[in-house]
């Protein structure tokens, strides 16, 4: 599957669904049970990237809107950090699941191989990566820092896909 | 002056490059042929006036421009490499640009060579689905098109005096423009600039480090978000429209009618807020400051949010 048959398959998918409640906490805590079953089935990714990566965030966002709220398990990540904060940091731990899966753990080695335009683009998104988190561990109440973080999460698994297809 | 006074060569230099210089020139000549882009004759499908129009492109452009017959015409080159497939009925037409043994291009060393180029001419009203790699896609002077999609990783992408119910339009690192009018406008970049002009009914902008510029006649809804790019919009707010601009470290502006009726909020938490309506401007208790208020009746909702990014809501 090249790039631009690719996009036009995720042109088919149907549109992100905003939850009504925080989802977070919950995502968070299936990441470590998540994380130790990759461990064990590392290698078992020989199915091509790219479906590899819708797989996982539809599958994600799938497992979290089907799971009712006394379902959640308990979050893992530290209570006494700010809300936002924690919701930062499952984000990012989300986000960077789908990347090592989609990439069958080959994500470092993907960069590094991948055109210069797309290096270029992902150097752009890390830094304001982490502008947005200083800026969050500064003004730990600013939602719409969140919502800018999660937009440079969105970019980069956006343009890794589109590396993905090369 | 002669260039070559400012790089003096020996004589012994210049008379044992002259062979590799002489066989490079040849070289250069013979390959000339192969390599040249090949001309794509001019051909015609006929298409439906609300019919859509795809075309795909790796490298080079895709130039689009409405005219008022219900076909298709395309004509062009094709760069070394690369092949055209085009699929057409009464109410789809097709180009895609794809490589001769089938491997996906995406890869920078592994693409075309050279440059394809898709002129085409579509039907005024037709819908458009373009999508490219490193192409600029342009497109001129469509009218009443149901909607307009254009995609690019690093090539720009521009829209001229055209008019669409619906425009999408994205790129990574090129530069993006429309300049017409859309009843819906999202548009989208990471470090390229994005300047939209005439723009109606509901716009959406983002972007991460380019900067977004809006010019609009009278918006519903107008999103805007960027990380770093700054945002500048100028326009009107509907009676009862919605603004809601988010930016972490870009500046800020906002330019209304000095008749604007909206309740305005606005924070920053190191940024400057300043205003010409006459709202009081509040030092939170801990580290930033508010701006929040009443313009005239008060019908419309602006909402405004800045980490460091300085706020300007002006009247003009």
């Amino acid at each position: 599957m090249d790039e631009l048959e690719y996009r036009r398959l995720l042109k088919t998918l149907p549109h992100a669904i905003e939850p009504d409640r925080d989802l977070f906490p919950g995502i968070a805590a299936r990441l470590e049970t998540r994380a130790v079953a990759k461990s064990q089935r590392r290698g078992l990714f020989p199915f091509a990237a790219a479906a590899g990566f819708t797989a996982v965030a539809i599958a994600a966002g799938w497992m979290a809107l089907q799971r009712a709220p006394g379902e959640m398990p308990a979050p893992t990540v530290a209570e006494s950090a700010p809300m936002m904060l924690r919701e930062a940091r499952a984000l990012r731990a989300e986000f960077d699941a789908a990347l090592v899966a989609g990439t069958a753990n080959r994500w470092t080695q993907v960069r590094e191989q991948a055109d210069p335009r797309f290096v270029a683009a992902w150097t752009e998104l890390d830094a304001a990566e982490a502008e947005l988190s200083e800026a969050l561990e500064q003004d730990p109440n600013a939602r719409f820092l969140l919502n800018r973080l999660k937009q440079v999460q969105e970019q980069r698994l956006h343009l890794t896909q589109k590396a993905l297809s090369a | 002056m002669n260039p070559m006074m400012e790089f003096p060569m020996s004589t012994a230099m210049s008379v044992s490059f002259r062979p590799k210089l002489l066989a490079a020139l040849v070289m250069t000549v013979l390959s000339a042929p192969l390599l040249a882009a090949t001309p794509i004759a001019e051909t015609a499908a006929p298409l439906d006036a609300r019919g859509s129009f795809e075309a795909s492109n790796v490298r080079g452009r895709i130039s689009v421009t409405a005219w008022d017959r219900n076909e298709v015409s395309w004509s062009g080159s094709l760069g070394s490499g690369a092949k055209l497939i085009v699929e057409k009925n009464a109410t789809r037409v097709s180009l895609r640009v794809e490589s001769e043994n089938g491997s996906s291009w995406t890869g920078w060393n592994k693409g075309p060579r050279e440059d394809s180029v898709l002129v085409v001419k579509v039907p005024a009203s037709a819908s458009l689905d373009l999508s490219a790699v490193s192409a600029n896609i342009d497109v001129t002077a469509m009218r009443g098109s149901a909607s307009i999609e254009a995609e690019s990783v690093s090539g720009e992408v521009g829209l001229r005096a055209s008019s669409t119910d619906k425009l999408e339009i994205s790129s990574v690192s090129g530069d993006v423009s429309f300049e017409g009018q859309a009843g819906r406008v999202d548009a989208e970049t990471v470090s390229g600039d994005l300047r939209i002009s005439g723009a109606s009914g509901d716009v959406s902008v983002e972007t991460v480090s380019g900067s977004a510029i809006v010019r609009a006649t009278t918006v519903t809804e107008f999103e805007a978000a960027s990380v770093s790019g700054d945002i500048d919009f100028e326009g009107a707010l509907a009676a009862n429209g919605r603004m809601d601009v988010e930016s972490m470290s870009g500046d800020v502006s906002i330019t209304l009618p000095a008749n604007t009726s909206a309740r305005v909020t606005a924070e920053a938490f190191s940024g400057d807020l300043s205003n010409a309506f006459g709202l009081t401007v509040e030092d939170e208790d801990g580290p930033g400051s508010t701006m929040h208020g009443k313009i005239g009746g008060g019908s419309a909702s602006i909402e405004i949010e800045s980490f460091s990014g300085d706020v300007d809501l002006r009247s003009r």
